[in-house]
């Protein structure tokens, strides 16, 4: 996976990659130790980015997610629902990484 | 009254039947208002009792028709329908003299119910209705010792005939309209939800691009450690998937003129060009493809498009597989359903598989937002309204009952032409 070798290569750790808003809600739930931040997609099979949004962050409230897609529409949607950042695709490798950083409260 | 193509048979009737109830109420209005007119200015002194009785009539009227539309348009519409032509032909007979309506005036006031029928009621009922004025003709006739007016009845019928093939021929009109919109209205969705998903995907595509390069930038400026190679062939592969996606969306945009040039094919070397084809585009991967025939004859009635659903099933089932080795089985068999003859495809791989819940959109009939909200790619939106069009079908099953996770099975079936 791209982001998987763009995360490590900027220093980050990959807990999971999910193929869907199912897969990701459920490997979210299985963690025993939470990721710090999650980066989630719209278009998505079987659950769709909003939807899976919306279920972690019935489990944790405090769940810090970013938001990306291509659909500009859903912004307000994802920011609404508790997305913490939206991110409009197509985004450069270091608005992502910026964001993820502010996220976590330190700057590289 | 405005009546509307995309307006059902019961709306459009109502919507006439109101304008009928108004229509006549207005005018016993106009006539109450002119009678109470003559008799306040002291006209007419002779004829106050007539008019009275008038002036009683047509509040009877006014009242009864209220009531008629209000049931129309709250209750259900063919008893009110009923109801104002009783209310109607009542009031024909009550305001006339029995002379006069089986052989004056009353004659041409009788064609009203004949004609309102066939538009508040379906068409053929006006010829219902003649035959009901006919015998209120005859009833009367006889009771005053005429004779019937046979010709007259013989008019009201050509009248019915006349009213029928009018209100048939409207109703055929509207209806030819409404289909016409509902049809360009069904493609207008479409359009959007194709230009939506082939714009999504595009983006995509520039941001899988896009990262890849600013990673690769990023590798050499920044000494950051990466796998090049694997960035390589991701920028190949998005490069691979934007021509797939840009093609599929032209012939996607060109769906309304896919039943055209039909003719009989075989689709047997159809499979076997787009099996090269999806060898030589995935090179670098190792793909065993097997073909399970009884024949090397499979004639169907469609047209050159038919490789577009194999490529689009075939790159499916590479694109979706982790394997290092990519397995796809295909069998082909001649089957019998309902009595008809068909051809039978079923490609079977070793990929990811399809879950339960997205096996029930994928194929779906009608486009709607959560085709695209679900991420269904162009690939098997073309191959499923290339399959329509040659009245064929296709689904998805597991390679193993109930287990997603070890491959799929598309199937599509197609009317064989022997």
């Amino acid at each position: 996976m791209l982001y998987e070798e763009l995360l490590y290569a900027y220093g980050f750790e990959v807990l999971a990659v999910a193929k869907n808003g199912e897969e990701a809600v459920n490997k979210y739930k299985s963690f025993s130790i939470k990721p710090d931040i999650i980066i989630m997609d719209h278009r998505m099979p079987i659950k769709t980015g909003i939807e899976a949004t919306e279920e972690i962050l019935e489990i944790d409230k405090n769940a810090k997610i970013i938001f990306a897609s291509a659909d500009e529409t859903v912004k307000q949607i994802a920011l609404s629902i508790g997305a913490l950042i939206f991110e409009l695709k197509p985004f450069d490798n270091k608005t992502l990484i910026e964001d993820i950083n502010i996220l976590l409260g330190s700057s590289q | 009254m405005k009546l509307e193509p995309t307006d059902s048979d019961n709306e459009r009737r109502k919507k006439i039947l109101n304008f009928f109830i108004v229509w006549i109420d207005t005018v016993v209005v106009i006539i109450c208002l002119a009678s109470l007119i003559i008799m306040f200015f002291g006209l007419q002194q002779d004829y106050i009792g007539e008019m009275l009785f008038l002036l009683l009539g047509g509040l009877i009227f006014f009242i009864a028709a209220g009531v008629t539309f209000w049931m129309n348009n709250v209750f259900t519409r063919n008893y009110a329908s009923y109801i104002f032509l009783l209310l109607l032909i009542l009031i024909i007979i009550f305001t006339d003299t029995p002379f006069q309506l089986v052989e004056g005036r009353g004659l041409l006031v009788f064609a009203l119910p004949i004609i309102i029928t066939s538009f508040i009621l379906k068409p053929i009922y006006s010829f219902r209705m003649a035959g009901v004025v006919s015998i209120i003709i005859i009833i009367i006739s006889i009771t005053i010792n005429i004779v019937p007016n046979i010709s007259v009845i013989s008019i009201y019928f050509i009248i019915a005939l006349i009213v029928w093939f009018s209100a048939n021929n409207l109703e055929r009109s509207l209806n030819y309209a409404k289909e016409s919109k509902v049809e360009m209205q069904d493609a207008r969705n479409k359009i959007d939800i194709y230009r939506d998903i082939f714009s999504h995907d595009m983006l995509n595509i520039f941001q899988n691009i896009r990262s890849s390069v600013g990673l690769l930038i990023d590798a050499s400026e920044k000494n950051l450690d990466v796998n090049k190679s694997f960035i390589m062939e991701n920028l190949a592969n998005q490069s691979i998937k934007g021509t797939e996606l840009t093609r599929n969306a032209k012939k996607l945009f060109q769906a309304d003129s896919f039943n055209e040039s039909m003719q009989t094919i075989n689709s047997y070397d159809i499979l076997l060009c787009s099996i090269e084809k999806i060898k030589k585009f995935y090179l670098r991967k190792k793909i065993f493809i097997e073909v399970d025939s009884k024949s090397k004859n499979y004639n169907l009635l469609g047209n050159p498009l038919l490789i577009n659903v194999f490529d689009n099933i075939l790159a499916n089932a590479v694109e979706h597989n982790l394997n290092d080795k990519i397995e796809i089985h295909i069998r082909i068999r001649n089957i019998e359903q309902d009595n008809d003859r068909f051809i039978k495809f079923e490609f079977i791989d070793n990929g990811i598989g399809i879950s339960n819940e997205m096996k029930k959109i994928l194929f779906q009939t009608n486009l709607k937002e959560p085709v695209a909200e679900r991420s269904i790619g162009t690939g098997l939106l073309l191959a499923n309204t290339i399959i329509k069009s040659f009245k064929g079908s296709i689904s998805v099953e597991d390679k193993i009952k109930n287990d997603p996770s070890k491959g799929s099975n598309f199937i599509v079936t197609i009317p064989e032409v022997s």
